[in-house]
């Protein structure tokens, strides 16, 4: 019998960038996010300067981790999972809050820092 | 290999979390399976000194 989640009191001041916030039962949950980060001197912005496609990593296989699959036997004496209060800021970039049972979650996340400067910060 | 799990009583009081970010989670529930991955890149290369070629302004 799997246990209720009762929560007293959610406060979350942003929810941005795809991201979510539920209650209730979920199958699966499959949140993805692929982000380029631009750190410029110069503040010209053209759309298609940094396109996904141009970088490796946002098309690069990710190995799946090997497990073992194992009997689980769980007994809820327990009835229910009791939270008094989440205070949560920002919630952002395909990220999840949630608020109940879920039954597979694969999440990914991409991410790459570009840096460009006109002068050379470092000499 | 077999896992007997015995859930009893759970409460938490306050949570207070300032940030949830690219793909993270925050659960208040039970799960059975979850997969999470991450890749992050920021090698020398990406740091570019001097204007990168400006690509030419699309037809118009």
């Amino acid at each position: 019998m799997e246990r209720a989640s009762i929560v007293q009191k959610v406060q979350i001041h942003t929810i941005s960038s795809s991201s979510m916030f539920q209650a209730g039962d979920t199958r699966f949950l499959t949140p993805f996010a692929k982000v380029i980060a631009v750190q410029k001197q110069v503040s010209s912005y053209n759309e298609d300067e940094h396109p996904f496609e141009k970088y490796a990593i946002f098309s690069k296989r990710l190995p799946l981790p090997d497990f073992e699959a194992i009997q689980v036997c769980t007994v809820n004496e327990g009835k229910a999972i009791h939270v008094n209060t989440i205070n949560i800021l920002g919630v952002a970039a395909s990220s999840a809050v949630r608020i109940g049972n879920t039954d597979f979650i694969t999440a990914e996340s991409r991410v790459k820092h570009i840096r460009q400067f006109e002068v050379d910060p470092y000499e | 290999m077999e896992l007997n799990v015995i859930n009893r009583q759970l409460s938490v009081g306050d949570i207070r979390i300032i940030g949830v970010g690219t793909s993270s989670l925050v659960l208040v529930g039970d799960s059975d399976v979850i997969n999470c991955q991450s890749i992050f890149d920021t090698p020398p290369e990406s740091l570019i000194i001097g204007t990168p070629l400006v690509p030419l302004a699309k037809g118009n």
